[in-house]
């Protein structure tokens, strides 16, 4: 218990900004659930009750408690070039969710997925009067539908629709104080993008007896993105809205529980940004983990009820170019007759791989996820 | 129980975690990153600092932005200062019966009351504020004038507000001496018999009349007095309400004025702030020679239509030398200094309308823009003598439309309607603006008398000053056109920071920017009044510059 409490406290006081967050549409995050989040961010396809994930919406209508979870991410950078290095703190709140379960009507996910970030801070080592600032990124709002097909005992089909919303900015700020002056006068420039467009993703998932297993795909999809200036400077020219085709991923995922507590996941997935970023390679993603479920009611031991979870998973290419290999650890534990915790470690390295000067940064960076689960809007008949 | 403990501790701790979310802790400032940066087009550029003259396009005298207060509005001068004569005129009227001194008037108009209680002087209440001195008498020039109550002689009296000489009107003032003055409820300006018997005879005859007393004080003096409560008075009555012939009433208001009379030799080409005006100076800057200039320096980075969004001017101190400076010594020395302020000029236009025109000025489309709604209607009354009438009404106006003198009959929410007047006999113009972004001046030159001319412009934006903010949160000295150490000096030197219109004049590729020195006052409002002649041809004759360049593409 202890522990727990000393983790918790000090993930509020880590933060995550890298100065490699200006590519592309900045840093992307999975939208992972809270326990998958200690998987290896593998675990889309484990049966849960409770969870939801805007990919794989098709899972969820086996879903039987209506739940909401929110997540934080407070996280810390180890920043290095070939010169220097340097600590940065970060964090967000990468989703939002709320999976209802609607019996034989199906299943309805709402959610908030903070998808991109472009959060980073750099000050001029030549002059530490001028300052870079990258803030805000994409995000989206997510609308799923599952149903789970009565005629195909396992089988259920899914449907997400996204919207992709918010802006970026980067910015520069200068100050400037003259020697006979009392107050220095700060000098900004702004360059944005604001986002508005949607995508659609199907997906399909197949549970029967220990074997779990899952997979999406994105439709096509378009973004009006409307570049703007601001700061010191006046318009340089009226914003130009224009269209951009989104990323588009196809995954596959899959869960085998071994023993009554005891399973592993796997999943891996695609995404071509080459209609988005010109020249940006594939994106991959995999993933492996291991979790061991928790058992018992609030009058059994805390440890025994908590679930152990572990994984690792590696990314190559993408808008950022990334070169990405983290490993997790998770722990899960109820809180009160009908909510959970789920903390989630992520320790890894993260390389530009685009030939370009080198950039590094080791990140420790911890997911806090608190989830409530009933069974809200379903007749006692409906209950398992 | 364990469990009841457990909940209530991991409460706990999710609070604190919930607390502490958003707290950040680093190591240093991030450094790391640069050349990664500079691959995305992230670099910063050294800066640079250079002196160059001032590229301007042109220079003007302009006057001070505001409408002058007709009569009654603003405080009653007199004195002298800036080598000017401060003139104060007042009118009284005799014969206007529903005025609160009408007993006495009645009593004055038989001859035996007449002759018990004689009407011997002028005298005024001390006046308030300013420079007053009560103890030592002065030499002022006295002229008393009879005026008929006619229609066409009651016009005059703007002409004589307004500084005209009576005889210029035709006008011929039966008292016209020097006299002693002291501003005291006791003391005053005798009369004498024959303007005495004068009066005594008009009022018996109940003929309509006004009695205008014209008062000039000498350009020596050095001191500007504020003369309250002006009154014709008796030997006999004392104190303030009984027995005294009041100011009478001009379009409403108290007929009375003071008006600075410029000298011969004053400067033409000056900033500085006098009673009832002042002269602002306007330059307009080269902002193509500047932009040459930095490209020439500094290289030039993303080429746009409009705007010159190369370089963020973090510097542009101007250098204002002055070979000449005159001041009120009476007061503090160390408030005169001068603002510069820029505004984009966006749109100009200029008109010669005859005198008689009776018009909406053509600037509606601007004020449709900014959110007013209704035409601005400029019109002229060529019926006074020696003076032209305007009359400036707006609806939906803005309430704080912003001047530096008084907007005459007011402003409300609903409307603004002010009148002004303008000599013939000299060259005579007013500036104002009609929103924070309209500007209009309207000038009057007597070899094209049958002509007002109209030039107003649409700025872009309100004309921004910079800070002058020293060490200590005081203002810097050297804005000052004269601090202790210069009060003496006749020739000081100004240096303001101007980086905002600098900037503007740079960026801004399609249109001019104007920058205007304008005179500040000090801590005694209308009484701090100085003067000072630029001696550069283009007023500010040289201007340093920090300056660094915007960088590519990534900002």
């Amino acid at each position: 218990m202890r522990l727990s409490i000393a983790v918790l406290s000090l993930s509020g006081a880590l933060l995550a900004q890298t100065p490699a967050n200006i590519l592309g549409m900045g840093n992307e995050t999975d939208p992972s659930d809270g326990p998958s989040r200690g998987m290896g961010e593998a675990g889309e396809a484990l049966r849960s009750d409770r969870s939801w994930d805007p990919r794989l919406e098709a899972r969820s209508a086996f879903a039987t408690q209506t739940a909401l979870e929110v997540q934080l991410d407070p996280s810390i950078d180890m920043i290095s070039d070939d010169q220097t290095s340097n600590s940065v703190g970060g964090g967000g709140i990468p989703r939002v969710s709320l999976s209802i379960p609607m019996g034989r009507f199906g299943h309805l996910g709402f959610g908030y997925w903070q998808r991109f970030d472009k959060s980073f801070e750099w000050t001029s080592p030549a002059d530490s009067s001028v300052e870079a600032i990258g803030q805000g990124g994409a995000f989206e709002g997510d609308l799923s539908y599952g149903y789970a097909l009565p005629w195909l005992r396992g089988l259920a089909l899914g449907v997400t629709y996204h919207r992709i919303l918010g802006e970026d900015r980067r910015m520069r700020t200068e100050s400037f104080q003259a020697a006979d002056e009392g107050l220095p006068t700060v000098f900004s420039d702004t360059l944005g993008n604001s986002y508005w467009g949607s995508y659609w993703t199907g997906s399909v998932y197949f549970t029967r007896g220990p074997l779990d297993l899952g997979a999406w795909a994105d439709l096509r999809g378009q973004a009006t993105r409307t570049p703007y200036d601001g700061g010191t400077s006046q318009q340089s020219q009226e914003p130009q809205p224009t269209t951009m085709e989104l990323p588009r991923s196809a995954g596959f995922a899959a869960a085998y529980r071994f023993s009554e507590r005891q399973a592993v996941v796997a999943d891996l997935e695609w995404t071509t940004w080459q209609a988005t970023v010109s020249g940006a390679p594939d994106r991959w993603k995999g993933g492996v983990g291991w979790q061991s479920q928790g058992a018992g009611d609030r009058y059994d031991d805390f440890w025994k009820r908590a679930s152990w979870r572990a994984g690792a998973y590696g990314i190559v290419g993408g808008d950022q170019y990334d070169l990405t290999e983290a490993a997790t650890a998770g722990l899960g534990f109820p809180l009160g007759s009908q909510g959970f915790v789920d903390l989630s470690v992520h320790l890894g390295e993260n390389q530009v791989d685009n030939g370009g000067p080198r950039l590094k940064d080791t990140f420790v960076q911890l997911y806090v996820v608190l989830s409530g689960a009933s069974s809200w809007g379903q007749s006692l008949r409906s209950h398992r | 129980m364990y469990g009841k403990a457990s909940v209530n501790l991991r409460i706990s701790a999710l609070l604190l975690a919930a607390l502490l979310a958003g707290c950040g802790f680093t190591d240093a400032t991030n450094r790391t990153g640069t050349d990664f940066l500079a691959a995305q087009g992230i670099t910063i550029s050294s800066r640079d600092s250079f002196r160059t003259t001032v590229p301007v396009l042109g220079v003007q005298v302009v006057p001070v932005e505001g409408i002058p207060a007709p009569n009654g509005m603003e405080a009653l001068w007199l004195g002298g200062t800036l080598g000017d004569s401060i003139r104060a005129v007042v009118a009284f009227d005799l014969t206007n019966t529903s005025a609160p001194d009408a007993g006495f008037k009645s009593i004055q108009a038989v001859d035996s009351l007449a002759s018990k209680f004689k009407l011997t002087r002028l005298s005024f209440g001390i006046g308030s504020g300013g420079d007053t001195d009560t103890s030592v008498a002065r030499q002022v020039h006295v002229r008393f004038i009879l005026v008929d109550s006619t229609p066409q002689n009651t016009w005059k009296l703007p002409a004589l507000f307004m500084g005209v000489e009576p005889s210029a009107l035709g006008l011929t003032p039966i008292v016209d001496r020097d006299s002693d003055f002291v501003p005291s409820v006791n003391l005053g300006i005798p009369f004498g018999a024959a303007l005495r018997d004068s009066v005594a005879a008009r009022l018996k005859a109940a003929k309509p009349s006004w009695l205008v007393a014209i008062l000039d004080g000498h350009p020596n003096w050095e001191s500007v007095f504020s003369v309250g409560d002006p009154r014709l008075r008796t030997d006999s009555v004392s104190g303030t309400g009984e027995g005294s012939f009041l100011p009478g009433n001009f379009q409403a208001r108290t007929a009375w004025r003071s008006t600075e009379m410029r000298s011969s030799a004053a400067w033409n080409r000056s900033l500085g702030w006098w009673v009832g005006g002042g002269n602002r100076l306007r330059v307009t800057l080269d902002g193509n020679a500047l932009r040459t200039l930095l490209h020439q320096r500094l290289g030039k980075g993303i080429p746009t239509d409009s705007f010159d969004n190369n370089f963020n001017v973090l510097q542009a101190r101007v250098r204002v030398p002055f070979s000449g400076f005159h001041w009120l010594h009476g007061a503090s020395a160390d408030n005169r200094s001068l603002g510069i302020d820029g505004a984009v000029v966006q749109d100009s236009g200029s008109s010669a309308l005859p005198t008689s025109a009776a018009m909406p000025i053509k600037i509606s489309h601007h004020l449709t823009e900014l959110g007013l709604t209704v035409v601005p209607d400029l019109q002229f009354d060529d019926s006074f003598p020696d003076i032209l009438q305007g009359r400036f009404y707006l609806e939906n106006t803005l309430s704080d439309v912003p001047t530096r003198l008084s907007l005459g009959m007011g402003s409300t929410t609903s409307y603004t309607s002010t009148n002004f007047w303008l000599r013939k006999d000299i060259p005579d113009s007013l500036e104002f603006r009609i929103s924070s972004q309209v500007r209009v001046r309207v000038s009057h030159y007597p070899n094209d008398s049958l002509n007002v001319h109209i030039h107003w412009s649409l700025l872009g934006n309100s004309p921004i000053a910079d800070p002058q903010i020293g060490i200590g949160d005081t203002a810097r000295p050297e804005t000052r056109i004269s601090d202790t150490a210069l009060a003496s000096t006749t020739s000081p030197i100004v240096h303001q920071e101007a980086r905002t219109s600098f900037s503007l004049a740079v960026m801004e590729e399609k249109f001019n920017v104007d920058v205007d020195l304008v005179p500040a006052g000090g801590t005694i409002g209308m009484q701090d009044l100085w003067e000072a002649a630029p001696s550069a041809a283009n007023i500010m004759d040289s201007l340093g510059m920090i300056v660094r360049p915007r960088d590519g593409n990534g900002f």
